[in-house]
């Protein structure tokens, strides 16, 4: 049987599933763009877990030492970029200390270029060394998270911007291990991550603990939050959006919600129009 | 000066260099290619350069700032080095034993380091957060906490292989495949959301550079069909 004919005698199913790939891509191509450039603003609703992220950022006492940790990708930052500069945007609001740092490489130089955006001298009166600092990249993974949190120094000796010794910043006054810290921030895309966090802080030292993941870590880490090691998460593009309704900053999260939806939709209609297909097909299969 | 005009030079083609390799890999949904094959080459030499220049920089600042103060430092970070230079011997049949010696150290400090609180965070507290009580405050809450106790329960006793899985151990062995299954189920929701939001953050990445985006697009579009239509005209039907 040739080609042409093997292709006529196949079912309107079998054609569809064997549909080629590149009209699939085209037609996600077409539902991302098409609200990207005309908006549809598509309502949203907040879930409780924005809500409690949101609360204990927002109840930390004035004074309070809180850690932001970049520990993310430059392949993470799309759904990863909006929850951390809303993040430290909140932090900065607040009478709060921050302590930046990383364990991913691109990790610092991203939390760099969110210090840059958001100008905490100029729009939150803030000053580097006193009310927050960037104190950079350690390499040694969940090693380095040991090494933190029994002697921050060793971790981190210089600060990244200017890299002068971190002890000699005010900020630093009274810091020395896990313990003098009142909140552990991570937001995260892969390893090092929650797990070192959980072994290395929140297990010996009892640190409150809160992250930010991608959406395909949800059901890594939702046995950590439902023991309590884990307060609260943010996850995917979705919380950030939530999240930046939240703190009053509308960002690249929520001008990405019509897409994220209508590519919902579409894939929600392939799984389902697969499926009939699929039942159909075994039926005929089975005549 | 020069370095000025350099540097204001790369910024203003940053959104080319951004809507070429972006849309270079994303050729590959039409099919493997060149300009995929170039753009990933060039994304692996990248992220090397990166990841090795990071950490050397780390490793200078360690050295200025901590290890080069005193004598006993100095030799201390010198011993350290030479072993972590032992790592090359990887490359030489002659003295790959060498190679086990800081790849035993990386092993055993790291599985020390984690064990030291693995029992306790990742066993003993999550077994702990599956003693809940059956009658909780809500109708809802308390739905939750059975659904959890009866999953918790049948999933372990799936990979339960002493016992052949039939009598009550087939209708446990059943429950647990369902709840694996709603388990996978949510997951791939997850990482469709995850593959979703990347993609389209990079979309609005080109978005906010249209002529780069147009005229690329147009070009690497316009090579791959080309290329098609030449290879159909080659080959004999």
């Amino acid at each position: 049987m040739s080609g042409t004919e093997e292709k006529a005698g196949k079912g309107f199913w079998e054609r569809l599933q064997e549909i080629d790939s590149r009209i699939i891509y085209l037609l996600l191509w077409i539902v991302i763009l098409w609200p990207l450039i005309t908006p549809i603003g598509l309502p949203i609703s907040i879930s409780t877990g924005t809500r409690e992220y949101y609360r204990i950022i927002e109840d930390l006492k004035p004074g309070s030492r809180v850690i932001l940790s970049y520990d993310l990708s430059f392949a993470g930052l799309p759904e990863l970029g909006p929850m951390t500069i809303a993040t430290l945007h909140h932090l900065l609001s607040k009478d709060v200390k921050v302590y930046i740092c990383a364990f991913w490489d691109s990790g610092a130089d991203i939390a760099a270029d969110n210090i840059k955006a958001l100008d905490p001298e100029k729009n939150y009166g803030k000053v580097y060394g006193k009310d927050y600092i960037h104190m950079g990249y350690n390499p040694m993974r969940e090693v380095g998270m040991a090494q933190f949190a029994s002697d921050v120094y060793k971790a981190f000796p210089v600060d990244y911007i200017y890299k002068k010794p971190l002890e000699t910043y005010e900020i630093m006054k009274g810091v020395q291990t896990a313990k003098d810290f009142d909140l552990l921030i991570s937001v995260q895309s892969g390893t090092p991550g929650n797990p070192e966090w959980v072994r290395q802080w929140i297990t010996p030292y009892g640190t409150k603990y809160i992250i930010g993941i991608l959406g395909v870590s949800v059901p890594e880490v939702a046995p950590y939050y439902n023991a309590g090691q884990v307060k609260a998460f943010l996850s995917g593009l979705r919380s950030a959006a939530e999240y930046e309704l939240l703190v009053g900053r509308r960002g690249a999260a929520l001008a990405q919600q019509d897409p994220l939806s209508t590519t919902h939709i579409l894939v929600i209609l392939f799984v389902v129009v697969g499926n009939i297909g699929y039942l159909f097909t075994r039926g005929r299969r089975g005549r | 000066m020069i370095t000025d005009w350099i540097a204001n030079l790369i910024t203003s083609l940053g959104p080319w260099f951004t809507a070429f390799f972006l849309l270079c890999i994303f050729s590959f949904t039409y099919k493997e290619n060149p300009w995929f094959r170039f753009a990933e080459a060039t994304y692996l030499g990248v992220a090397t350069a990166y990841t090795i220049g990071f950490n050397l920089d780390w490793l200078l600042s360690q050295w200025r700032t901590v290890w080069s103060l005193t004598s006993t430092k100095i030799i201390l970070f010198s011993l350290a080095l030479l072993v972590g230079l032992l790592w090359y011997f990887r490359f030489s049949k002659k003295y790959f034993w060498l190679y086990r010696i800081p790849l035993s150290i990386a092993v055993g400090t790291y599985i020390g380091l984690s064990l030291r609180t693995m029992v306790f965070a990742q066993f003993l507290v999550q077994i702990r957060a599956t003693f809940i009580p059956l009658v909780a405050k809500t109708p809802m809450d308390t739905l939750n906490n059975i659904l959890i106790v009866i999953m918790v329960l049948t999933v372990l006793l799936y990979f339960y292989f002493t016992l052949e899985h039939r009598g009550p151990l087939r209708y446990t062995s059943r429950i647990a495949r369902y709840t694996m299954m709603a388990g996978f189920g949510a997951a791939y929701g997850d990482t469709v959301m995850t593959r979703m939001a990347l993609l389209i953050g990079q979309a609005r990445n080109l978005l906010s550079h249209p002529p780069s985006f147009a005229s690329i697009a147009i070009v690497i579009l316009a090579t791959l069909l080309l290329s098609d239509y030449l290879r159909m005209r080659r080959e004999p039907r």
